[in-house]
């Protein structure tokens, strides 16, 4: 009787977790733990890192077969055998489907279109091209991480950080990405996330760097009123004009657009408190949770990891210091009438980065809110990254 | 790690990349500027016939106020007569308290540039936009 006691504990020991446990997974638990914690206490985009750090935990908890990366392998066909996954798949590998298959960041974007106003846009189109100037450091990254090694697939992933947009950052490493690469697309999230709630301590100082006293003092006059039609025809000729040129950036700004569209329409309330709340949390946990599943040992205790690291914060420092310096062109070719704070909000990051275009403007002159002026580059910067996604997706 | 890239080829990505959002986003311009042009103009027009309307509507407002001056310092438009016919109510009630007479010449706007003026607007405006 006891001899078949200590059998049956012996066995379970034996086949526990306990018994698995390496040191990398431990290492990974404990970075699991950190992420947490600049989540929780240091409100690092809580919803996001949350799950992603949540779902780092689970994955790296040994045999708990939540996620596969086998499973994800590509074929002879050059596809992932959905139906294995779906067979032999445990719940995070189900989850990851949606990411895998690019379904949810468009629905995020869907979510993040009704939740935008893009009139300070219309009212002042220039703004466009500060969106467009902050685009650079995603692609001066990229010559970054090609001198230091990296393949395309992993240079262009690493690359779309400087869009400091992290449903484009997933969309569009998920898709490069091969099970080969020393990275995945967890280990992108957690840098882009990181530092997109990093942006006010990045932006400042270059900001202040790159501009003088009298360049932070331009005090913009008032945007013009924009009317309900031109808010109504805005999103679909952005859909029609982007599509048309970049067709692989189609599903994120089509869903923005989409989103947009039922907000700016004013008759579809029902569909835009789903689109906004239900729909875009929901996706929210399945994404974060999947994505952090990713993050296992060996895709992070690597050399590449510190370059991910390193690569992203100087992709949104150059994205930051391109902005500000195509708004001192606009300074000059206006002749003192744009601030080039705003040109730092091109970046994306909604609507952090354009708070701090306030922020550092109002330092200088209390009673000067460039915040509606920086809103223009801001979400120019979420078309923009999704097009320069859109660039890399089919060059690469 | 992957195969390494030739530069002349992350080049060719780069500058790609680069001339491709602008152009995408040039085009963007042109297109809105083009529409808010014509909105410009399609909102600039309905003026005209609206005239027959807004002598009605602003008449009342001078007589309550007896004050006719403010009228033609202003741009004939409902709130801002609703706006002067109450400054010119509380200068009649100063005015009568005072045994004064006072008389409201023109009202002008401050210069919004800053969006100032107002100190309560100024201080509500700098709390919600400075949030850390």
């Amino acid at each position: 009787m006891f001899e078949i006691f200590m059998e049956a504990i012996k066995e379970l020991a034996a086949t526990s977790g306990f018994a698995a446990l390496g040191i990398k997974e431990i290492i990974m638990i404990l970075i699991s733990f950190v992420f947490m914690y600049l989540a929780i206490a240091k409100g690092f985009e809580p919803l996001l890192l949350l799950p992603i750090s949540f779902g780092m935990l689970l994955t790296n908890l040994p045999l708990s077969g939540l996620y596969n990366p086998d499973l994800f392998i590509i074929n002879e066909e050059g596809h992932i055998d959905v139906l294995n996954v779906l067979t032999n798949g445990g719940l995070l590998d189900l989850l990851y489907l949606g990411v895998k298959l690019q379904v949810y960041p468009p629905l995020i974007f869907l979510g993040i279109g009704t939740m935008t106003d893009f009139s300070p846009l219309i009212a002042n189109p220039k703004s466009f091209l500060l969106g467009a100037a902050a685009q650079a450091g995603i692609f001066i990254t990229f010559i970054g991480a090609a001198l230091l090694g990296m393949s395309a697939t992993e240079a262009g992933s690493i690359a779309i950080i400087g869009g400091a947009d992290g449903p484009t950052a997933i969309y569009v490493s998920s898709k490069l990405l091969k099970p080969t690469d020393t990275i995945d697309t967890g280990t992108i999230a957690l840098a882009a996330y990181t530092y997109m709630a990093l942006v006010p301590i990045i932006q400042p100082p270059i900001m202040r760097l790159l501009t003088t006293k009298k360049e932070r003092s331009v005090v913009m006059g008032q945007l013009r009123d924009v009317s309900k039609t031109e808010r109504i025809i805005f999103p679909i000729a952005v859909t029609i004009v982007i599509s048309l040129l970049v067709p692989s950036a189609a599903p994120l700004v089509g869903m923005l657009m989409l989103g947009n569209l039922l907000k700016e329409s004013g008759v579809c309330q029902r569909l835009v408190d789903t689109a906004q709340n239900a729909l875009m949390n929901i996706v929210t946990i399945f994404l974060g949770v999947s994505v952090g599943a990713t993050t296992q040992a060996d895709k992070i205790l690597n050399l590449s990891f510190a370059k991910v690291i390193i690569l992203g914060v100087i992709a949104f420092a150059i994205g930051t210091a391109t902005g500000v310096l195509f708004g001192k062109l606009m300074y000059v070719v206006t002749k003192g009438k744009v601030n080039p704070l705003i040109g730092s909000a091109g970046v994306s990051a909604v609507p952090m980065a354009a708070r701090v275009s306030q922020k550092v403007g109002a330092s200088e002159n209390p009673t000067n809110f460039l915040l509606m002026h920086a809103m223009g580059p801001n979400v120019a910067g979420v078309i923009g990254s999704a097009v320069a996604a859109g660039v890399l997706l089919s060059i690469i | 790690m992957g195969m390494q890239m030739e530069m002349s080829y992350v080049i060719a990505v780069v500058i790609t990349g680069l001339v491709v959002v602008f152009l995408g986003l040039i085009l963007l311009i042109a297109f809105i500027s083009i529409i808010g042009a014509i909105f410009k103009k399609l909102n600039s027009r309905p003026k005209a016939p609206a005239k027959t309307n807004a002598p009605a509507a602003v008449k009342p407002i001078p007589k309550a106020a007896a004050a006719p001056q403010p009228a033609a310092a202003v741009p004939a438009d409902t709130d801002d007569d609703e706006i002067i016919a109450v400054i010119s109510a509380a200068v009649a009630m100063m005015s009568a308290a005072e045994g004064k007479n006072y008389r409201v010449r023109s009202v002008k706007a401050a210069s919004s540039k800053a969006y100032g003026g107002n100190a309560w607007a100024s201080a509500g405006l700098r709390e919600s936009t400075s949030p850390f």
